[in-house]
Formats: C-alpha cells, sequence, structure tokens
C-alpha cells in the first residue's frame, strides 16, 4: 500500500502540545508586542519550597515542623520585614529588596489539589485555565499565548522559542518554533532545496526545517561551562532580545524536587534563579526599569520535612516578583499560620490566594489588558483579586 | 486484515536490514520472547552487587585522599574513570543488541519498559545501577506477567536509590523511633501515577500515604535489595479500602498490594493506553486500547497476550504513519538500514561518545530522561528546528561515510518498501552522488516516521 503525500499531511495533521518536567534543559520563549513594557515569565520546575525561600521565621508554629533542615537564623537567613526572612542562596537579591525591586506572593497555588503531579501540576501552571470539570483549557495551549492574542500587533512570525523543548506557557494558536543555539547546518544549497520540496507534504518537518534553515545563519554557537555560566548565558541571550522589539520572555529553571538533602539541592536551583535575576538586571540596563520579572511553581512542598531532609510534594507556595516596574518590598497576600489545624490536609501550607491573580494584575497593568478579557480568556474561570495592584 | 511486514518492522521494530533476516510473523515473534535471550549472553556485564562493590571502594579511596589531605587523586581518578566507562558500556552494548537482533520487537520492548520504569543515571552512582538494573530488572521480564516485571523493576537497588525508597522509614518502626526519621512519598507516588494507574485514576492522597508506608522496609545492603523489618512501619495500611500489612512486617505485604495493583482495571487500561501510544499513535482509538487492556485482564496480566492484542488489532495494521521515532530509533533504524549494525558492534569509545552526544543534539540524552516519567511520545517534541537540523547532520555525514557505493534506489525500496512516496523516490533517484541520494532518504518524513 503506498503512503500518499496524503496520508502523511494526514498523520502530521494530529499536532498537539508538548511538555515535560525538565530538570536538566532549559527552554526559553519569546514573543513580540508592540508594547515598550518587559515581561519575563521563568518557570521553577520541581515544586519549590516556599516555606525554604521566604521562611515565615516569625511564625512560631515553624520551627516544630523543621529540624534537619535548617532555618532562620541557623540558615543564615535575611530577615525582610520582621516576619519573613529570605533564603542565604539568595542573598545576592537582598539589594532588590532594598530599593523596592523585590516581592513576593506568599500562599498562593493554582487551583490544582491533591494529585500532586509534578506534570499535571506544571500543566496547570502554564496552561492557566481551569475548567469547571477540572481539565485544562481546550486547546491546551498556554496563558501567555491567549494573552498573546489579545495584542493587535503581535504577528506569527513574532513568537517564537528557543531550545530544545517548547515551553506551554507560550504555545497554542500563535504558531511558535523553537531554537537553540547549539546546532548547526552544513548543507549545500541545493541539498537544501530538494529537502524542502520532500518537506512539503509534512507540516511538522516542513516547519521545523524553515526555521532551522532561517536561523542558523543568526545565531552564534555558545557553549556554557556549568550550570550557572549556562542560566547567565542564558540570561543575557533574553536580555540581548528584550533589548530590541521583543517584549515577553519566558524559560524555566529546574531542580526544585527536594526529597532529599533539601538545604544542598535547593541552594544549587536558589543560585541559578539568582543568576539568571543579576544578570537580566545587570544587561538591561535602562530597560530595567520597565521590566517585570514573575517566577513561579507547579506547587509547594510538605510543611513537615520527610525523613531523609527533605519534603515531598505539597499545595500552597510562593510566587517572586522582581524588576524595575515592581512595587517591591512587599510581601504579598494573606498568610494563613502554620498551627496544625491551619494546615491544608494537615500537611500543606493552605494556599489563601490564587497564583493566576497574580499574573492577571500583572498583565493588566504591562499589557493594558481589561478585567474581562483576563477572566474570560487568559484566564478562564478566574476570579480575580480586582483590588491587586504591584506594577508601578 | 494481516499485519504487512512493512508494518511489523517498522513500527514495531526497529526496521530492516540487508543483513538481518526481516520480522515476517507474530507467532514467531512471541514465540521467540519466551526462549532464552541467545543475543543477551554476548553482552553480560557485571552485577548490580559487583557494581556497588566497586563504587563503595571508590568512595572509600576518596575518604582516604581527604583525610591524608594529600592532593595526589590519581588513584581515585583511575578507577572513577573505569567506572565511567563502565556505565557507558552499557548504553552502547543497549544499542548494539537493538541494532543486531533479528527480534527487534523485543529490543523496542525492553527500551519501552525501561522507560515505563525510567531510572535516570542522575550521578556515578545511579548511572552504574542503571546499566545493571536493564539487564536484571527489564531485560529478563518483558514476556511474563506484568506483576513479576513491576515487582523486579521497584524492588531493584536503581529505582530505590532514584525515588528516594531506600531511605524512607516508618516512623514507628525500631529504626524510625530511634533515629526519628521518616516517611519520603516519592516511590509510591510515581508508582501509582507513573508505572501502574495513571494520574487520572481514582487514589487519593491517603492512599500515597498509606502506601508509602506499606514500602518502607525496601531498601539496599553491601548485596543489593534488601527487605529490612525494622526499617518497616509496622501495622495495618489501607489502600483503595482494602488492608495489608501486620504487625510484624513482610516483604510479602508488599508484593500482596503489588499483584492486586497489577489486576487494577484501571492500570491494566493505563498500560494498554500506554503501548498503544507509543507504539500506534498519540491518539490511539478507544477499541484499540480496550482491546489491549481486555487482553491484558483476562490474561491476569500476561505480557505475551497483551502483546498479541496490540499487535494483532486492525488500529495497530494501518498504514498510515503517525509516530516520529525517537532519536533511539531514528539512529538505530538508519544504522540497520545501512547495514551497518556489524559496524555498530566494534565502535570504539571516543565514536560512541560522539554517537551519544549526537543523540543528546537530536533531544534524547540515552538513560537520562528528565524525570521519572519517562521520554515524551510526542511527535512534535523530537521534530523541532534544532533537534531535526541535529537529524539531518549526522544523516548526511553517515550518508557521506558510508553510503557512497550504495545504490539510494535499491536502498529505499529495502528501507521502506511500499512506504516509499513517489515523490521520494524521485528525489533520491535525482541527485548528483549517491550518498546525498541516501541522506535525503535518511531525513525524509517517511524514513523519520513509523
Amino acid at each position: 500500500m503506498p503512503l500518499n503525500r496524503r496520508k502523511l499531511l494526514k498523520s502530521a495533521a494530529a499536532f498537539s502540545c508538548s511538555l515535560a518536567a525538565s530538570p536538566f534543559i532549559t527552554p526559553v520563549s519569546f514573543a513580540a508586542t508592540n508594547s515598550d513594557n518587559k515581561l519575563i515569565v521563568i518557570i521553577l520546575r520541581g515544586g519549590m519550597d516556599a516555606l525554604d525561600v521566604v521562611q515565615p521565621y516569625g511564625d512560631k508554629d515553624f520551627y516544630s515542623y523543621r529540624n534537619k533542615i535548617k532555618i532562620g537564623e541557623q540558615a543564615k537567613a535575611h530577615d525582610l520585614n520582621g516576619f519573613f526572612a529570605l533564603n542565604n542562596n539568595l542573598k545576592g537579591l537582598m539589594e532588590l529588596w532594598k530599593n523596592e525591586q523585590l516581592a513576593f506572593a506568599h500562599a498562593v497555588a493554582t487551583p490544582y489539589r491533591d494529585k500532586r503531579s509534578h506534570f499535571d501540576g506544571q500543566d496547570f501552571l502554564e496552561n492557566g485555565g481551569f475548567e469547571k470539570n477540572g481539565n485544562l483549557t481546550k486547546n491546551s495551549d498556554g496563558w501567555l499565548n491567549r494573552m498573546l492574542s489579545l495584542l493587535p500587533d503581535s504577528k506569527l512570525e513574532t513568537a517564537f522559542s528557543i531550545g530544545h523543548q517548547r515551553l506551554l506557557i507560550l504555545e497554542g494558536m500563535v504558531k511558535t518554533s523553537s531554537w537553540s543555539p547549539d546546532s548547526r547546518l552544513d548543507l549545500s544549497d541545493e541539498a537544501k532545496r530538494l529537502l524542502e520540496q520532500l518537506y512539503e507534504g509534512d507540516e511538522l518537518f516542513s516547519s521545523s526545517a524553515k526555521i532551522a534553515f532561517e536561523l542558523s545563519e543568526k545565531i552564534k554557537q555558545e557553549k556554557g561551562a556549568n550550570r550557572k555560566t549556562k542560566i547567565a548565558t542564558l540570561a543575557r541571550f533574553c536580555a540581548n532580545r528584550l533589548k530590541e522589539n521583543t517584549s515577553i520572555a519566558a524559560f524555566s529553571i529546574g531542580g526544585f524536587d527536594t526529597h532529599r538533602n533539601q538545604n544542598a539541592n535547593l541552594s544549587k536551583a536558589l543560585k541559578e534563579l539568582e543568576v539568571a535575576i543579576l544578570t537580566l538586571k545587570e544587561n538591561l540596563g535602562n530597560i530595567w526599569n520597565r521590566t517585570t520579572i514573575l517566577a513561579m511553581s507547579e506547587f509547594g512542598r510538605t510543611v513537615r520535612e520527610n525523613g531523609t531532609q527533605g519534603t515531598d510534594h505539597g499545595t500552597g507556595g510562593a510566587m517572586l516578583m522582581a524588576g524595575g516596574a515592581v512595587r517591591g518590598g512587599k510581601i504579598y497576600g494573606s498568610w494563613p499560620g502554620l498551627s496544625e489545624n491551619n494546615l491544608y490536609q494537615n500537611r500543606d501550607l493552605l494556599p489563601t490566594s490564587d497564583i493566576r491573580s497574580y499574573s492577571a494584575a500583572a498583565i493588566r497593568d504591562i499589557f493594558k489588558i481589561d478585567n474581562s478579557s483576563l477572566e474570560n480568556i487568559v484566564f478562564p474561570n478566574l476570579d480575580m483579586d480586582k483590588n491587586l495592584k504591584f506594577i508601578l | 486484515m494481516s499485519i504487512s511486514n512493512t508494518i511489523l518492522n517498522i513500527r514495531f521494530g526497529y526496521g530492516f536490514s540487508p543483513n538481518i533476516q526481516a520480522m515476517d510473523n507474530i507467532d514467531w515473534i512471541l514465540r521467540d520472547l519466551t526462549k532464552p535471550d541467545e543475543l543477551a549472553k554476548n553482552f553480560q556485564t557485571p552485577s548490580f552487587t559487583e557494581r556497588l562493590k566497586k563504587f563503595d571502594q571508590l568512595q572509600q579511596i576518596r575518604k582516604e585522599i581527604r583525610k591524608s589531605q594529600t592532593k595526589d587523586r590519581t588513584k581515585s581518578r583511575k578507577l572513577q574513570k573505569r567506572l565511567n566507562l563502565l556505565a557507558q558500556d552499557d548504553v552502547k552494548k543497549f544499542l548494539i543488541q537493538a541494532a543486531l537482533d533479528k527480534n527487534s520487537f523485543k529490543q523496542r520492548l525492553v527500551a519501552f519498559w525501561h522507560d515505563n520504569f525510567s531510572v535516570s543515571s542522575k550521578n556515578l552512582q545511579l548511572g552504574l545501577a542503571n546499566g545493571a538494573y536493564i539487564n536484571e530488572a527489564i531485560r529478563p521480564n518483558i514476556a511474563g506477567n506484568f506483576a513479576n516485571l513491576l515487582k523486579q523493576a521497584i524492588t531493584h537497588p536503581a529505582m530505590l536509590i532514584y525515588l528516594d525508597q531506600f531511605r524512607s522509614i516508618g516512623e514507628n518502626s525500631p529504626i524510625g523511633k530511634k533515629r526519628k526519621s521518616g516517611l519520603n512519598e516519592n516511590l509510591a507516588r510515581e508508582i501509582l501515577e507513573l508505572h501502574t494507574m495513571g494520574v487520572k485514576a481514582d487514589y487519593t492522597q491517603t492512599d500515597v500515604r498509606e502506601f508509602a508506608k506499606l514500602l518502607t522496609g525496601l531498601t539496599i545492603n553491601k548485596k543489593g535489595f534488601t527487605f529490612n523489618p525494622k526499617m518497616s512501619e509496622p501495622g495495618i495500611k489501607t489502600i483503595f479500602g482494602k488492608k495489608y500489612g501486620a504487625k510484624k512486617p513482610k516483604l510479602e505485604h508488599i508484593y500482596q498490594f503489588l499483584d492486586d495493583l497489577a489486576m487494577n482495571e484501571q492500570t491494566a487500561k493505563h498500560i494498554a493506553k500506554k503501548l498503544a501510544i507509543h507504539f500506534v499513535s498519540e491518539q490511539p482509538t478507544q477499541q484499540l486500547v480496550n482491546h489491549i487492556a481486555n487482553a491484558y485482564l483476562a490474561s491476569n496480566a500476561d505480557l505475551l497476550a497483551t502483546y498479541r492484542a496490540l499487535l494483532e488489532h486492525e488500529e495497530s495494521q494501518k498504514p498510515i504513519l503517525q509516530k516520529v521515532k525517537p532519536p533511539l530509533e531514528y539512529v538505530i533504524s538508519s544504522i540497520r538500514a545501512l547495514g551497518l549494525s556489524n559496524e555498530l558492534a566494534k565502535i570504539n569509545n571516543k565514536d560512541f561518545r560522539k554517537l551519544y552526544a549526537t543523540m543528546k543534539k537530536m533531544g534524547q540524552e540515552l538513560f537520562r530522561a528528565k524525570g521519572p516519567d519517562g521520554w515524551s511520545e510526542k511527535a512534535n517534541y523530537w521534530i523541532t528546528p534544532p533537534n531535526l537540523a541535529e537529524r539531518i547532520n549526522w544523516a548526511s555525514n553517515l550518508a557521506f561515510k558510508y553510503g557512497q557505493k550504495i545504490d539510494p534506489r535499491e536502498l529505499i525500496k529495502r528501507a521502506l518498501n511500499e512506504n516509499a512516496s513517489p515523490e521520494l523516490i524521485h528525489a533520491v533517484g535525482d541527485t548528483e552522488n549517491k550518498w546525498e541520494g541516501i541522506a535525503l532518504l535518511l531525513i525524509s518524513p517517511e524514513f523519520n516516521r513509523r
């Protein structure tokens, strides 16, 4: 039975989004809009222990849950507002805090509950939707992508992504494509022409090859020696793009799934986050004043430490907001307390607000999007906290 | 409708090769799965126990060096290099068997189950464990009962280390009381979410917690896997409304639950769907999934009956190629198509490291899946511009090096049979050099899909 073009076309039409937890590879996505403001979204993969990052050291109950995992003064945490303290591995961000360019929202979560699966949790975080039946929105696209569809001048070509993987957050109806700085093509023009002909009937292959050929000329090889320089390279790369007409960048940092030896393992991941933010600031120059960074994770972790100096998957977490456009020096959200009857299911930090409210408030003020579009298109079924405002 | 040879070899195997007999019969394939694995006998590797001994040796040497405060690390570096090579050799042997085997469905199953029960070589210890894992827990158990495969996989030291189980301690166990250490839920959760029932199944946080308690005691000693009742949470654990365990914990209690879990309807559905998604389509029909799940349940989780249901269903035999080969399959099927399996078997370490790095750039760092959920099944995960660029580069180089004297018009018939489109036949015959024609064949959508 011959396999003809139509069949190939049909097979290529079964095209849906992909997403996976990514502790090792860092993909990044970009989009351009007609706004001068800049937004950078960092997905912290693995479930960040918000209680270890922004430590409620003024909550007397906190100490009864953590014994082997060092916290507070013992862990050299830096006081923020007399109640919360910042993990020492982020000490490089203290200056931002003092200059009111760093803030956190505590006890936040997506509406995803109870299964505590990374993969589903990240899908919900990046998709941002929540249908009444508990599913992702129909097209399984990302919330930034749905926002782009509301901005008049975000053309198809202006949104593309970099890296070995796609990010759901920028994926959907507005087409995205991928590239990483470390692959090069060395095919003759003639071979390219024949190849393009061959790919014509298969959308998946033709679209990938087209961008590969176009961009291979533009992007030079850049290799990072270790995780920290790699993330710095990535952040520099983002900053350079944001200095041009790119207005949105999204990438992820992995390593937050700290089931064991949390002190050591979380430190690596936080160092990367610190390097990413400081490198962005350094390279953005004046644009920093118009920049908002949102860093968020799929869920928090158990309030009690587990049997292996770590913590297991939990619920309530925290969001980090940084940048010259952020009203910083503040901890947003309402603190539920850590006494046993205040915990979610007697194990997790109780979420007191929807993390999507913060993303919504940010893009409302950055890209001038009205509340009703936010609640209906970008974050379907979100009951937004309309008084929330943290962008200058 | 009987399955065509082309579909059997391309979709369910690693493809045709001029010097390997093609698979042509489902009965033969399944019968062969039950026979002793003659090919594997040529690729034996040290056991987990032997590997652990060497790893402990390395730790000991490192400790001595630290104590002595000398800076001479020659001794530890030498041993470390040897161990790195051993871990590298495991991946190499896995690839060579895939390239050589006449029953390439068997080799695909080894990869499939190694992915379902994914262990990632995040560090040297896990790298050493992973090679033993695939040969001790996965390879010998792909043709028996799923319950047995499940038990072997999740009690292997590699899995116990990878998902933190070996240090999970029941709080009321003798050790737990003394040390004030406790549970780690990681393995319990991933068994339910990834290895058996799937995340959509009806289990609760309480089920996970109780299961985590039941699993305490699974740990490792100098020899490998062991059950240590002193770590194990005593008493009854209720999972899905059924009671397991006793005052005096025994390994048997864990096995009892795993037996029930294997025969759980949601496990049957999930495993059936995973097989259908891996081999046939990102979105398999409900009929196909039900057909496989029913065969699984009717046979008490017998894997041969399950594979037969998969292979014989008409959905599996349709000629439309819906899936994209991941880099593992792409590289091995290219090597087979050019008749290079024996070349691969002789590959030196330097060239092998290059091949491994190439596959990493294609998106797949073998034995190092990014998480316990293994590799993606999505076509658009694998075919991104950088990944495709790497396929094009690698295939062009392979064709240039080995394809100078092969007639591409002959090869296309051999490699794709009736699956070659007229356009591809035309393009391949239209190139100036033979190698270019071969390159186009390897880069074509037809060859990249299955």
